[in-house]
């Protein structure tokens, strides 16, 4: 298999959750509701790679990585696996997947670049057994996920015992010491036998890694694996899952909140914002000469282990929007420090600034920004020209009244009839200031997009 | 005359196994107006340091020996009544997970004028008063009192629980990992308000955490807690311009910097020491990969290095490394 063919590619994957909102209106309101953790992403993850999935919490990456293992029913959208033929596993599911089964529509099997591929969005429960064999999950919290009540050995053998995969008893038993042996707990027998609790944080990390290996899957989901543990041993983690993707050419989904983990780990990066990915390219490139204002934004703010260090924070305003009320338009553009006009209308597709590194953002696209404002200028100024006449003689009209009201004083509804007028001229005279101020900015949008377009940063007249 | 003076203090927990020697000879000084970070991993004892301050050990803490001279007094022996009125009124602290330190069922708002009511003689109204002064100054809308936690988020509860450690106008204030639960956005947000806050009112202030980098950008002053000692002490510069220790260099070392060059974190091998039994010399001796035989004979004393940089390692008083 070449070298950078997919092993996993992702195409507009939606994850919705229904919102409850009450037993009746469940029932008879035909619109439901949903909170959408993830709203069409696609990418896709090369063997061998690590992948790197960053974001604020709640913007969907672990959801994301649920998805792939369908720990969550993903709504729509296409979750491909490609994996090599020869594998006796993927072989049977190939086998499986292409065969017609009363519980999808079609086959599974999928033929992208002339291989065939597996959509494990369409797989059956049973069938779904083999997909995990190859793929499989590290969790975010070693103190957790550990069932306490059984031995290393015991949690690190389920997986065999669920897959029927072990022969006998000697030969589980071989394998789970390879798995131990694999996630550098060594000698596999002093740890096999002992119970969670009795070893340290980052062995339990590693327990998780071993029994995730023990399947020999051939991508792995890592769900923030590193946070939960000292700084002292993340470095050792980091180094264990590198050693394994060069021993066994495994692929990791590396899910994590850390920039600057993403940044010395992954070889790409896709950075998530309320469940869309809105910047995604080779990690070099997204971290020094980031073009998202959300990526930027965030780079500013990871704090930086050097107190000299003098560089101005973008701290951004506010909490993270909600996934239930996404904002139109580019869903940034509420936070966004550089918001102009067209980004609450429209969203931004996405525009490649460098070779393999796009950017959803309307920054990277000056010529349509100014082709749309130029556009829709007249529109807006007319719609200011009307106001501004409409308001000017209901203003006249008003002042009118108020001067006669003012000279029957004396009477006391007198005074708050004057008060209500007085704050009625006020409202059309902001009204009229702000459809002004808005076509002023849409033209302040073409003159500073102008700047930004490639022909005018030669000097034209000189 | 320094606002808190710690000296040699020793912390200890009795438990079913024995005596943890968690915080065992740590002396470390605040003025008034300046940020100090107390930082290391999970174990080390920089909470207790902390919780010893305060005197808000649990039952089966002592402060075994040692001076905590706070503003002149001795905090390790005053007596409940006078320590009362020092806690929240003169020095106050910042807890960990603003999730559980807030009373779910009372709202934010009387869980504030609580303590300005007990510790100032004045009425509900002022209290009330001044409970909107605080939350304004924290960046949370003042009509926001009645609610309850549940109606925070996570960002908006740690801020509400800095309003309530400034509700007396302390001194002192203990941060322990204010943003660890945080998000890093939140975190910056939380960060730039405690450093304003800490310059604007000239707090002394010292922060816990375990993220280096956190307390690079706010603190001026760094030790560095190993095993319930400090091995290293010196300004944030000293500290990660010209680690000594080799203890503090691994740790420096396992901080990737965005900024910078692309690099591995380092791990540093190995766990902390039991401190039931903790070793006779260094501490670090087990995990040091410069150690030498002698080293596990002697505990190294601090010496300072250059003026103001104190460090407690044999081989950098020998000039070795």
């Amino acid at each position: 298999m070449a070298a950078d063919t997919d092993i996993l590619k992702i195409e507009n994957l939606n994850i919705w959750f229904q919102m409850r909102q009450g037993f009746l209106k469940d029932v008879i309101s035909k619109k439901l509701r949903y909170a959408k953790a993830v709203d069409g992403i696609s990418f896709n993850i090369k063997k061998g790679e690590i992948f790197c999935l960053v974001g604020e919490s709640g913007c969907g990456k672990t959801t994301t990585g649920k998805g792939i293992l369908r720990l969550v029913e993903p709504t729509s959208g296409s979750i491909i696996f490609a994996d090599e033929e020869s594998d006796p596993v993927i072989k049977k599911l190939l086998h499986l997947a292409g065969e017609k089964s009363r519980k999808r529509e079609g086959t599974a099997v999928v033929e992208m670049e002339g291989r065939r591929g597996i959509d494990i969005r369409k797989l059956t429960k049973s069938e779904m057994i083999y997909a995990r064999q190859r793929i499989q999950m590290i969790f975010q919290d070693p103190y957790e996920s550990l069932n306490p009540k059984m031995t290393i050995f015991d949690i690190i053998a389920e997986p065999l015992i669920v897959n029927k995969l072990s022969k006998d008893e000697k030969d589980k038993e071989a394998r789970v010491r390879k798995a131990l042996n694999d996630a550098g707990l060594r000698p596999p027998e002093f740890y096999m036998w002992r119970y969670p609790h009795q070893v340290s944080g980052g062995q339990r990390q590693r327990v998780g890694i071993a029994g995730a290996l023990v399947l020999s899957p051939s991508l792995l989901v890592a769900d923030e694996p590193i946070s939960m543990l000292d700084v002292s041993i993340r470095g050792e983690i980091l180094k264990l899952m590198l050693d394994l993707r060069e021993k066994k050419r495994l692929s990791y989904l590396f899910i994590t909140h850390d920039l600057s983990v993403a940044y010395v780990f992954s070889d790409r990066i896709g950075v998530m914002y309320l469940g869309r990915i809105v910047e995604m390219g080779p990690t070099e490139m997204v971290i020094k000469n980031p073009k998202h204002p959300y990526t930027q934004a965030l780079i500013t703010v990871v704090p930086k282990p050097d107190p000299t260090a003098k560089e101005e924070k973008i701290i951004l305003k506010g909490e993270r929007p909600d996934p239930t009320n996404i904002p139109p338009g580019c869903r940034f553009h509420p936070r966004c420090p550089y918001i102009m006009t067209l980004c609450s209308l429209d969203q931004p597709a996405e525009t490649e600034a460098e070779i393999g590194h796009w950017a959803a953002c309307y920054l990277l696209t000056p010529d349509l920004v100014i082709k749309w404002n130029t556009e829709n200028l007249p529109k807006y100024e007319k719609i200011a020209a009307d106001v501004e006449k409409k308001n000017i003689a209901e203003i006249a009209r008003l002042k009118k009244e108020l001067e006669a009201l003012k000279s029957a004083t004396g009477k006391k509804d007198t005074i708050y009839a004057i008060k209500a007028t007085e704050k009625n001229i006020e409202k059309l005279d902001t009204e009229m200031a702000k459809a002004k101020a808005f076509v002023e900015k849409m033209k302040a949008e073409i003159v500073t997009m102008k700047s930004k377009l490639p022909s005018a940063s030669r000097p034209q007249s000189s | 005359m320094a606002m808190l003076e710690v000296t040699d203090l020793r912390t200890y927990f009795t438990t079913m196994e024995g005596t943890v020697q968690a915080v065992d000879g740590v002396s470390f000084t605040v003025e008034e107006g300046e940020a100090m970070g107390l930082a290391g991993e999970s174990g080390c004892g920089k909470t207790t340091a902390a919780l010893s301050i305060m005197r808000l050990l649990p039952s089966n803490g002592y402060i075994k020996t040692g001076k905590i001279i706070f503003n002149g007094k001795n905090i390790v022996t005053l007596n409940a009544p006078k320590l009362r009125k020092t806690r929240w009124k003169e020095m106050s602290i910042i807890f960990q997970g603003a999730m559980n330190a807030l009373n779910p069922v009372k709202r934010v708002g009387d869980q504030i004028t609580e303590p300005i009511m007990l510790h100032e003689n004045v009425s509900e109204a002022a209290a009330i008063k001044r409970t909107k002064e605080l939350f304004e100054l924290v960046g949370i809308s003042p009509d926001r009192i009645n609610e309850y936690p549940h109606e925070f988020s996570g960002g908006m509860r740690q801020r509400v629980m800095i309003a309530m450690a400034l509700a007396c106008w302390p001194k002192l204030i203990i941060a322990d990992e204010p943003t660890t639960a945080l998000d890093v956005m939140i975190q910056a947000q939380i960060l730039r308000l405690l450093k304003n806050l800490q310059k604007e009112l000239s707090l002394g202030f010292i922060m816990i955490s375990h993220d280096l980098s956190v307390l690079a950008e706010t603190c001026e002053k760094l030790c560095i807690m190993y095993a319930g000692k400090i091995v290293e002490n010196g300004t944030s510069i000293h500290v990660f311009k010209n680690p000594r220790h080799p203890y503090t260099r691994g740790l420096v070392a396992a901080f990737p910097n965005i900024k910078g060059v692309k690099f591995m974190p380092e791990p540093i091998p190995g766990n902390p020491p039991n401190l039931i039994h903790p070793p006779k010399g260094c501490r670090f001796y087990e995990r040091c990969k410069y150690k030498i035989d002698s080293c596990n004979e002697t505990e190294p004393p601090l010496f300072e290095i250059e003026p103001g940089h104190f460090v407690a390692c044999h081989l950098v008083q020998k000039g070795v490394i």
